[in-house]
């Protein structure tokens, strides 16, 4: 049978002293330093997350310091650039005017540089233009942007189109296999993408060449278009920095004058946005392919599209 | 009557640039790549060079054929060197001629782009005249 027994007798049976077997002293110890370990605890922790409240706020403030700072001096860019067009067309303008003879007929020599100073003119314009579009893509935040469900196939179409008068001055041609593939995106951004990349490969073509344009679905539903010109080629050591903004290669220079050296950081900056992979695969000489695949996109009717689309793999168009 | 050599990428200025000196009576070669020029140096030893800095794919390519043309045992170390800089925001650092330095800008002049034409003739023929002088030719 069970005896109840008093807490107060409990204790009685214990008594101090190293020769009883039931000692009283580590119960007590270990309850006293229980409690203590919870207090020191407790006090740390209160202390630590009162910490890193502080410094989630002095983060969260700098971080909005430098997303202001960094869109002041984008859209400071912005209006510079824009500044910087009008007196340049003056000049061009003036260029003009001496060298269609409105002040009377000029010797060789000056209708030469009058030429000079019109091309370097038109140059320039191109230039600050890539410098507007350039800031505009680096200051624009994702919400102010018109993101929709585009087809591929007409962006590459309307771009073809575009770069098509400078191909045929160049006896260049166009092989198209292109395929409706549907992504989301901001068509503005990737005509300008896609105009780069064509009028590249256009340019740094041999006359008489071919570009081919490859649009696709790959086996994951993802859709994959490709540019490949069978042009100058990059070497292989300077195939890293061909993003980097202003950068030339010494090839690409040689063989065309007037670039900024902006096109392909302006790629870079719409494939970033848009999530887009880019490749490239060149060789001195033997011409460059750029490949790009897009996040899929379309309708979720498998478990495993929509486990995708929960990883954010998946766009839902 | 000198032969200058103007090493340069941009061939609307160099193409200017040479007008004014071989108008000023110089006979003038120019070179829009730094490979191109130091080739031609070796074959033909100018009397000056006008120097740019910078070059697609190295931003201090000016700088490198300076001090290679200055080594011990270059026979092109007593060329006077003029050196053209744009101001640029990717090379922060403003050079000048205080940074003239016998070891890291072996230089003989330094000049701000955009040029005035004048100031470039009368500094060429300077440093023309200079190295002409007996007193600075090597024994």
């Amino acid at each position: 049978y069970l005896e109840l027994v008093s807490p107060a007798s409990i204790f009685s049976d214990y008594t101090w002293g190293p020769r009883n077997e039931h000692v009283v002293a580590p119960v007590v110890l270990s309850l006293l330093s229980a409690m203590s370990i919870w207090i020191i605890v407790w006090y740390l922790v209160s202390h630590l997350s009162a910490l890193v409240r502080e410094r989630d706020t002095q983060l969260e403030e700098t971080n909005e310091r430098m997303a202001a700072a960094l869109k002041e001096r984008a859209q400071h860019l912005l209006v510079t650039t824009h500044e910087l067009k009008s007196p340049f067309a003056a000049i061009h303008a003036n260029a003009k005017l001496l060298q269609e003879g409105h002040c009377g007929t000029l010797p060789d020599c000056a209708v030469d540089i009058t030429r000079r100073i019109s091309a370097r003119c038109r140059r320039l314009t191109a230039v600050i233009q890539e410098m507007l579009q350039l800031a505009n893509l680096t200051s624009a935040s994702q919400s102010e942007l018109h993101w929709q469900r585009v087809d591929l196939r007409d962006i590459l179409r309307w771009c073809i189109d575009q770069v098509g008068p400078r191909a045929q001055q160049r006896k260049i041609t166009f092989a198209e296999t292109i395929e409706s593939a549907h992504v989301r995106g901001v068509v503005d951004h990737l005509k300008i993408l896609f105009t780069n990349l064509l009028s590249n490969a256009v340019t740094y073509s041999h006359p008489g060449g071919c570009v081919r344009v490859r649009c696709a679905i790959n086996a994951s539903g993802e859709p994959v278009t490709t540019v490949s010109d069978d042009g100058i080629g990059i070497p292989a050591e300077k195939l890293p920095r061909i993003f980097e903004e202003h950068y030339r290669t010494n090839e690409a220079v040689k063989h065309n004058k007037e670039s900024s050296g902006l096109g392909l950081a302006i790629v870079r900056q719409v494939a970033q946005m848009h999530k887009i992979h880019l490749q490239v695969e060149s060789a001195d000489g033997k011409g460059t392919t750029f490949r790009l695949r897009f996040r899929p996109c379309g309708i979720v009717s498998t478990t495993r599209q929509a486990e995708e689309m929960q990883d954010g793999l998946f766009d839902d168009c | 009557m000198a032969y200058l050599m103007i090493v340069e990428d941009d061939e609307d200025f160099a193409n200017a640039a040479a007008t004014v000196l071989s108008h000023a009576g110089h006979e003038v070669a120019v070179h829009l790549d730094i490979d191109g020029a130091r080739a031609s140096m070796e074959e033909r030893t100018p009397e000056l060079v006008v120097l740019d800095v910078m070059f697609p794919e190295d931003a201090s390519a000016g700088f490198e054929l300076a001090r290679a043309m200055h080594r011990p045992d270059s026979k092109l170390k007593d060329v006077p060197l003029i050196m053209l800089t744009s101001v640029n925001a990717k090379f922060p650092l403003g050079f000048s001629s205080h940074d003239i330095d016998q070891d890291w800008l072996p230089v003989s002049d330094f000049l701000q782009k955009p040029v005035d034409f004048n100031v470039l003739v009368s500094r060429v023929e300077a440093l023309l005249q200079k190295s002409d002088s007996p007193a600075s030719k090597d024994a």
